[in-house]
């Protein structure tokens, strides 16, 4: 691991993150007033066009480079924190969300892609505006009653794949072990003169993940031994040495494998799926495909640990819960590739949307790629090599680290042998939709 | 009146009043001049109703961060007749923060110096940190019972919980003289809890492991709890 003092100075900076946060609030609040008051053509319309085809394909890659980065600049922490200090009441985070936090977040983001597809919300610029008042809503509520940012941490529905997908990127933020062995302040958590302590809950001293660690920076600006330390790692270094692996996040992973096996299927079959899942009542046709598609990876992936289990002697949950993690490098390879083909699909809407919305130009321009047909099956078929080889290779190294030499093959084939079927499916859907 | 309920009145005011307009401005403005009318106004509405929900939410709060002010008091002088606090978690560190914040609250509500109240809320997060990361099997779920005493001139924590034998008293000890790169990664919250604390007790009774931990007062003339 190699550290980068320029981002620890960033983070310390009193400057950040407000820099980015006032830009995207901005930002957002034209978003708001387009979705609501501006074109009802989603294509054309610039809160549509800005938050499905750049936003959203940003944050798979932006998790992949900076882990969290997003919800140190995200506007809606901002709005949490302005109400918190208005009228906050601080009160404790009830039991039920941090006894089931981690299962309501994957459940609530269930829940949400399904309304995107149930509702068509991408393709709707009244749908979009009323989903992100409604999340304003949340995190109002949640800022004007409990304590720090109890929305981020147990109930925002992108926490969960953010959390797992951060965990593959290149950044990580640790304290330094030797500093935080002399320390009785604690500033990072309880807060000190910078500010406020860690908004996620997180005590930066024994911090080993970055699930839930949004960069904001509010523990070095409080540390008074200089501890932090933001270091460059390899990519999914982390999933092969999580001391404690958590079986939400190995679902977590199953789950997400299996809503973009359907995000896909929708591509390839959008003329005849609706038809075919029940003509007239296709919304309960899709709702059942949906759930369905959703538990067949968890499925596939107990039989995966079942066959590992026979062969290692350990339980089907452990081999469950420690190769679940394997299977998220290729999972964010194939989210990169599905929202990318959105923004490369459709690229050029952006500067036409946000001319339109100037009033500068009206005319939709002829070709609204970015690039061809066969330039996305490239991009598409280099995330997916990557994402092979880097599921791989952490199923190894989490073999490696769990079990004897001799069990250690024998383990990892059922689930090399998932993340093959995963992707290979999913080449498959996008070779079909080319 | 208001300023005495809230001495941050002006400040907050002023927060509240650039969120408000910064989200209603630009859809106002529009008004009537929207592309559409029959658009216009169902957007405009669909953002009066969000509008009306949140400003609904945001006077409940502060109705009640007023009320909870008023028996704040009250609750505070109650609380301090107790001097004990049990808490039920479970084998997560996520669970740390939580129980950091409330042994905070309690040991402030008890009027202890601030230097104790942040030692006796380190020495319970390194407690409960050594006890979530080493003594559980892998993906284990189980619940730990703690309870924090606050005695005549110390505070007593108790952890009680059904798990493998984990002796404290016998984990390896870390000599910090060893290059950086020598030092272990493991074994630095019993190591710190060492550093932490007066005394360190074990027992185990039948499946359950009863971990103790006293940490004495620094004797500073004040902080005694009443």
């Amino acid at each position: 691991m190699k550290e980068i003092p320029v981002v620890k100075t960033v983070l310390a900076s009193r400057l950040y993150p407000a820099v980015l946060q006032w830009p995207t609030l901005i930002f957002f609040v034209l978003i708001i007033y387009s979705l609501l008051h501006g074109a009802s053509d989603a294509e054309k319309n610039f809160g549509t066009v800005v938050t499905w085809f750049l936003w959203w394909p940003a944050l798979g890659v932006m998790f992949l480079l900076a882990g969290r980065i997003w919800c140190a600049t995200c506007p809606f922490s901002l709005i949490s924190d302005w109400v918190q200090k208005a009228v906050g009441n601080h009160l404790p985070v009830p039991k039920l969300l941090r006894r089931q936090g981690s299962w309501l977040i994957p459940a609530l983001f269930i829940l949400l892609t399904w309304c995107e597809d149930f509702f068509d919300i991408v393709h709707s610029t009244l749908a979009t505006g009323v989903l992100l008042l409604a999340i304003i809503t949340g995190v109002v509520a949640s800022g004007a009653f409990f304590e720090r940012r109890t929305w981020c941490r147990y109930l925002c529905p992108l926490g969960g794949m953010a959390g797992i997908y951060s965990r593959v990127g290149f950044l990580q933020l640790r304290g330094a072990h030797d500093k935080c062995i002399k320390c009785n302040s604690v500033e990072c958590y309880k807060g000190g003169k910078a500010g406020p302590g860690c908004p996620m809950f997180e005590f930066p001293r024994i911090l080993d993940s970055s699930t839930n660690c949004n960069l904001c920076g509010t523990c070095v600006k409080n540390c008074p031994n200089d501890s932090l330390v933001v270091a460059l790692r390899a990519p999914s270094r982390e999933l092969w040495s999580v001391n404690k692996p958590r079986i939400e996040e190995s679902f977590l992973a199953a789950v997400m494998a299996g809503l973009l096996v359907v995000l896909n299927s929708l591509e390839v079959a959008k003329d005849w799926l609706p038809a075919f899942l029940g003509g007239g009542s296709a919304r309960l046709g899709f709702t059942i495909f949906y759930f369905f598609s959703l538990c067949i990876p968890v499925l596939l992936m107990l039989l995966a640990a079942k066959l590992a289990s026979s062969h290692n002697g350990t339980t089907t949950r452990t081999n469950f819960v420690r190769f679940g993690y394997a299977l998220i490098p290729v999972v964010l390879a194939a989210h990169i590739g599905h929202t990318g083909r959105e923004f490369l699909e459709k690229g050029m809407l952006i500067p036409f949307s946000i001319k339109s919305f100037l009033g500068l130009e009206t005319q939709m321009p002829g070709s609204v790629s970015l690039l061809g047909d066969e330039g996305i099956l490239v991009v598409h078929l280099l995330l997916y090599g990557a994402g092979i080889l880097l599921s791989c290779y952490t199923a190894w190294r989490i073999a490696r680290a769990s079990y004897k030499p001799e069990k250690r093959v024998g383990s990892m084939i059922p689930f090399v042998a998932l993340i093959a079927i995963f992707a290979g499916l999913n080449i498959l859907l996008v070779l079909s939709a080319e | 009146m208001i300023r005495s309920f809230n001495p941050h009145f002006k400040e907050h005011l002023k927060a509240l009043t650039l969120l408000t307009l910064l989200i209603t401005a630009p859809v106002l403005a529009s008004g009537e001049a929207s592309a559409s009318q029959a658009r216009g106004v169902s957007g405009l509405s669909i953002f009066l109703w969000f509008a009306a929900i949140n400003m609904l939410i945001v006077t409940v709060a502060a109705v009640m961060k007023r009320g909870a002010k008023s028996i704040t008091a009250k609750e505070a002088r109650h609380k301090r007749l107790e001097k004990t606090i049990t808490f039920t978690i479970r084998n997560d560190t996520i669970e740390i923060g939580y129980l950091f914040d409330r042994t905070r609250e309690f040991a402030e509500d008890h009027e202890l110096p601030v230097k104790t109240v942040f030692d006796v809320c380190l020495a319970l997060e390194e407690m409960v940190s050594y006890v979530i990361s080493n003594g559980f099997d892998e993906g284990e779920r189980a619940s730990l019972q703690v309870r924090v005493d606050l005695e005549k001139d110390q505070t007593r924590f108790t952890v009680e919980y059904q798990g493998r034998t984990l002796n404290p008293l016998e984990a390896p000890k870390i000599d910090i003289n060893l290059p950086i790169e020598d030092l272990p990664l493991e074994g630095w919250d019993i190591h710190l809890l060492r550093l932490l604390v007066d005394d360190i007790g074990y027992e185990r009774s039948g499946e359950k492991n009863i971990f103790t931990v006293v940490k004495k007062w620094e004797v500073t003339g004040e902080g005694t709890p009443r």
